[in-house]
């Protein structure tokens, strides 16, 4: 039994909040052991920059928004892993937060979140438009083990395909779900569903509800 | 030494009754036997019923006195006995189970500074009580009467089992109606969660292996009242004087997990056969350390019985429990607290993770009379150690007050010694429940082989060094 | 011994909420384990979409019964900076008061939720009876004891009672001795440690890639805590340590939280202090989100520290009273989600252990 164990505390320096100096959390962040990643510049213009430099021709629109330590930027659709791949790897995002798909009735778009534990607190929002007909995307689960759920929530509720996913089955639905709850056209006027879903062991027999005991 | 329990009713109850009930049966059989043949024949005739014929003939020809049911024989004295006698140690720990339940929740809730059971009283709202356990029974006794006698086959089992439950419910669920008051000490809850035990619907699992399901509970709890069989509480208090009385004890014990694998499997539920294998695993691994720290007061006592073991310590004025400088007891308390499957080492009913391990499958009373053996392996447990490690109801002062409390009271108070000590160990139990968490699978056997068992093959060399230089003579501790 | 699968859940002691655990156990040896998740979904995403931007707090504030206020709170931050709403000085101090007195709440449930695990009835008793002690002073502020509604777009309800502050202090001094108690009940606890230290580990590595976060990623040795590198509301105006574990067993997770307790009353302390005693509570909030512009304007995302990891909203508005898309982001949903990685090779008995110090809450899981 190790018996030494302690708590480490660390102190903060107390910075303002309107505007952190980025250079200064950057410097004190690099050399934190188990964090790997470049040490770079928290400031989204810089992760702009590098993203042009590497990967040119790729981001169709950018947006900054310094307050938030935010860069947005719009991807196609083939160029997502590649993107992903390089930031993970030569740019240091190592947290992907959220991925949101969003229905807009024209078409479809899937709003990824990615955040930089080593660049903290730069986070980046990658969307992604897809067309109405081909509602599918590359799953960048190989490269965030913690975009799984989220890609299966993204199936599950708005129906939106990953194409690569390991595991791509509902998750708060059951599998029996017909349609995708958070689409716009999601039909209520049906009938109203309950949870359930297992099999049962022995069937019951009579009763109203024919023997089903999921009902 | 006075007499054991069954010499008691041996000889001065069952073989008096006995012999009065014998010639009482003769005289009955005799007054009644030819006019009930006459009046069974009389009735032949007058139906023409031809098997009452026969009936009437089959009795004439049953030669009561040939054939005598004797109940002074020697074989049916002794079952009696054995039978009376299992119904009173059974009463009799009920009466503790009922005690130390009490006892565990006010000592939890003394540590863990919370309110214990203290709703259930008799004393707030009592007039509004006994109208309602009196109108309860009433309409208990009413439905049953109507419902078995009046319109028999009419009314339906479930209607019937309904009226029954609803008049329990009234009568003894109205214990709950007088809450919120400190008084009556929550000894009332004993009986309200007894209650509601009784009333529980008895739930078999469709899938379960229904012999083996039904046999297991009869084993465990059977097994635990038998424990209490060679327990002598003082030296005129016991049930049978044997001087095989502690191996015997102690290979009682072990049967229990037989019953707990056996059920864990037959409820056909994955919980309860984790939860069995872990019983097994435990039992291999706790038994051994559990006999060998018995194996020191063997030593110095040479005998197994427990009421020259208590006789020895008493001649030699010593506890057996300082002669290993308290390893042996120490070991076999831990022991213990795994053979009686209580926090620590509660593995084969690990709630949070097997949700009630393998008593999962069993509802109602088959699940209160496993509860209540389990509080009585406690005390059983409890009573071992302070026999053979604590000198029994002799004791630290009381040795040196019976003969002035004999004379005052005219009667022994060594028994009530006895029950205050077992109390002190089990409250120990208490303690060490309400402040550890469970211990892992595989911890459990480790500690089990790797240091119980050392230390009790160390407790043994003690006592044979002890033993070789005669310490019970030294008169130091 | 054949392998087999042992389903735990939806209605088990593990779970602490509705969800289902199946694990395939080789003895007593998990051998994979798959989380079945969606029983206590109650589509509030959908709902948030049906009602206006204030209305909305009544289902973000269930979403977690052990925090309603982080949540309603980072839901009300995320529309705030959709509409680009200026919080007043004094409301964000107070909401920084709230949002650690909700964390103390939920870090004592957890701790009492944590101890049956374990086989440690005490520490459930110990844990539910100074929680009391702050639900009293939650319910004096509020009128309360589950789902405050507490939070308004632009700030609070209603200004702090007179008093309140004082009485707080005075929960917090009656708290902290009583936390050396569990100290001394868990940490000094041998077998305590023996059932949690090695236990469940989950590197920081693996953590920062399964998207674990808060306390747990914490444990794992990596030193993120919202609250001081990306401040909001007005935590960066404060100083208090981060409590950073680094093994990323369950004991770490244990300690960070139980340190986080301490963490916390410093943070009450010092923002009672520092909280201007004149000013709003709330500002005027407009009524309409913005119009969002495929999403490059008009949307509004808050991170806030909940108390069980990294919190997200990403609201998007139309242009009228109604959000757009509400999309929640659960810690405890990817932490579960990583469960796996933690469970595999571990012990039947293991279960709880593991899942109880990742501080699950099924509400906020299911969304």
């Amino acid at each position: 039994m190790a018996g030494g164990r302690k708590v480490v505390a660390k102190r903060r320096v107390t910075t303002s909040a309107a505007s952190p100096d980025p250079g200064h959390l950057g410097a004190r962040h690099s050399s934190k052991s188990g964090v790997a990643g470049s040490g770079g510049d928290s400031s989204p213009e810089v992760l702009l920059e590098e993203l042009e430099e590497l990967l040119p021709s790729v981001i169709l629109r950018s947006a900054v928004r310094l307050q938030k330590h935010e860069l947005r930027i719009k991807v196609g659709r083939d160029d997502l892993v590649r993107v992903c791949t390089l930031l993970r790897d030569n740019l240091s995002l190592e947290h992907c937060t959220l991925i949101t798909p969003v229905d807009w009735v024209t078409h479809w778009s899937c709003v990824y979140h990615l955040f930089s534990y080593s660049r903290r607190p730069l986070n980046l929002e990658i969307i992604v438009d897809l067309p109405r007909a081909e509602p599918w995307v590359d799953s960048i689960t190989p490269l965030y083990a913690g975009a799984n759920w989220h890609e299966r929530e993204a199936y599950d509720l708005m129906g939106i395909d990953f194409r690569g996913h390991p595991d791509q089955r509902r998750i708060l639905n059951p599998d029996w779900w017909e349609g995708h709850p958070l689409r716009k056209d999601y039909t209520w006027d049906m009938e109203p569903h309950k949870i359930g879903g297992f099999v049962p062991l022995f069937e019951i027999k009579g009763g109203e509800s024919g023997g089903n005991t999921n009902l | 030494m006075g007499l054991s329990l069954h010499e008691v009713l041996l000889v001065y109850l069952l073989t008096p009754i006995a012999g009065f009930l014998d010639g009482l049966l003769e005289r009955i059989t005799g007054f009644l036997v030819p006019p009930l043949v006459g009046a069974i024949e009389f009735g032949a005739e007058q139906t023409g019923f031809r098997v009452l014929g026969y009936l009437a003939q089959g009795i004439s020809y049953l030669n009561w006195t040939r054939f005598p049911l004797r109940l002074s024989t020697p074989f049916m004295l002794s079952f009696l006995t054995a039978a009376v006698a299992a119904v009173l140690l059974f009463a009799f720990m009920m009466v503790n189970v009922l005690v130390l339940t009490w006892l565990e929740r006010k000592m939890f809730s003394r540590m863990w500074d919370m309110r214990g059971p203290m709703a259930a009283s008799l004393n707030n709202m009592q007039a509004l009580w006994w109208v309602f356990v009196v109108a309860g029974l009433a309409a208990l006794a009413v439905w049953v009467w109507v419902a078995w006698f009046v319109y028999p086959g009419e009314v339906a089992d479930s209607v019937k089992i309904a009226g029954v439950a609803l008049g329990g419910f009234v009568a003894f669920g109205s214990l709950l109606w007088t809450r919120g008051h400190l008084e009556g000490a929550g000894f009332m809850q004993q009986l309200a969660d007894g209650n509601k035990f009784f009333l529980k619907e008895l739930i078999i699992p469709r899938a379960a292996d229904l012999t083996i399901y039904n046999l297991a509970p009869i084993l465990f709890v059977s097994s635990s009242i038998v424990l209490i069989a060679a327990i002598p509480f003082s030296d005129g208090f016991f049930a049978v004087d044997t001087s095989m009385g502690l191996i015997f004890t102690m290979g009682v014990f072990a049967v229990a997990p037989l019953a707990v694998l056996g059920g864990g499997w037959a409820q056909n539920n994955k919980y309860t056969l984790i939860g069995g294998m872990r019983s097994a695993a435990m039992m291999m691994s706790y038994e051994i350390p559990l006999l060998l720290s018995l194996v020191p007061v063997f030593i110095f006592a040479g005998t197994f019985n427990p009421l020259e073991i208590v006789q020895r310590q008493v001649d030699a004025g010593v506890w057996f429990g300082t002669g290993t400088f308290f390893l042996a007891p120490l070991v076999f308390m831990i022991c213990l607290v795994a053979e009686v499957e209580r926090i620590p080492f509660d593995l084969p009913e690990a709630n949070s993770e097997l949700v009630e391990g393998w008593v999962t499958e069993y509802t109602g009373m088959r699940f209160l009379f496993l509860l209540m053996a389990e509080y009585i392996r406690s005390f059983v447990g409890a009573a071992i150690l302070v026999l053979v490690f604590f000198g029994g109801w002799t004791g630290p002062i009381y040795a040196a007050l019976a003969p002035t409390l004999v004379g005052i009271l005219g009667f022994d108070l060594a028994v009530l010694f006895m029950l205050a000590k077992i109390y002190l160990v089990f409250i120990l139990f208490i303690w060490i429940r309400a402040s550890l968490p469970r211990v892992r699978t595989d911890q459990i056997l480790q500690i089990g082989w790797h240091r119980l068992l050392p230390l009790a093959l160390i407790a043994i060399v003690i006592a044979m060094f002890m033993q070789f230089l005669d310490w019970t003579s030294w008169s130091l501790f | 011994m054949a392998q087999m699968w042992v389903s735990m859940g939806p209605q088990h002691p593990m779970t602490h909420g509705l969800w289902r655990l199946r694990v395939r156990v080789d003895g007593e040896i998990i051998t994979e384990a798959d989380p079945d998740m969606g029983w206590l979904h109650r589509s509030v995403e959908k709902l948030t979409e049906l009602y206006e931007y204030p209305f909305n707090t009544i289902f973000t504030d269930r979403l977690c019964y052990a925090s309603p206020l982080t949540w309603s709170h980072c839901y009300v931050a995320a529309v705030e900076d959709l509409m680009g709403v200026e919080v007043p000085e004094r409301a964000r101090y107070m909401r920084v008061i709230v949002l650690e007195l909700q964390r103390i709440l939920s870090h004592l449930m957890w701790f009492a939720a944590y101890g049956p695990d374990l086989g440690l009835f005490a520490a459930a008793v110990y844990g539910f009876r100074e929680r009391e002690d702050f639900m009293d002073r939650i319910q004096e502020l509020t009128g309360q004891r589950l789902n405050y509604n507490y939070l308004r777009i632009g700030g609070l309800k209603h200004d702090f009672p007179p008093g309140w502050t004082d009485r707080l202090l005075e929960t917090c001094d009656r708290f902290l001795p009583h936390l050396e108690e569990y100290k001394g009940m868990c940490e000094n606890n041998s077998i305590f440690r023996m059932r949690t230290q090695g236990v469940g580990i989950l590197p920081a590595k693996d953590a920062m890639n399964l998207g674990v976060t808060g306390p747990n990623l914490r444990a794992s040795g990596v030193d993120y805590d919202a609250r001081v590198d990306n401040p909001y509301e007005a935590y960066g105006e404060l100083d208090f340590p981060k409590v950073v574990a680094t093994e990323g067993d369950c004991y770490a997770r244990f300690v960070v939280r139980l340190y986080e307790l301490e963490q916390s009353v410093g943070i009450l302390r010092q923002a009672i202090k520092q909280m201007p005693d004149k000013g709003k509570y709330r500002a005027r909030a407009p009524r309409n989100g913005p119009k969002c512009d495929r999403v490059f304007d008009g949307t509004g995302v808050a991170r806030v520290e909940d108390s069980r990891g990294e919190a997200m909203f990403y609201v998007i508005g139309q242009g009228n009273e109604y959000p757009y898309r509400v999309k929640i982001r659960s810690p405890a949903y990817t932490t579960i989600g990583a469960s796996p990685v933690m469970l595999v090779g571990s012990r039947v008995a293991d279960i709880p252990v593991i899942l109880g110090s990742i501080d699950m809450c099924i509400g906020e899981t299911d969304k």
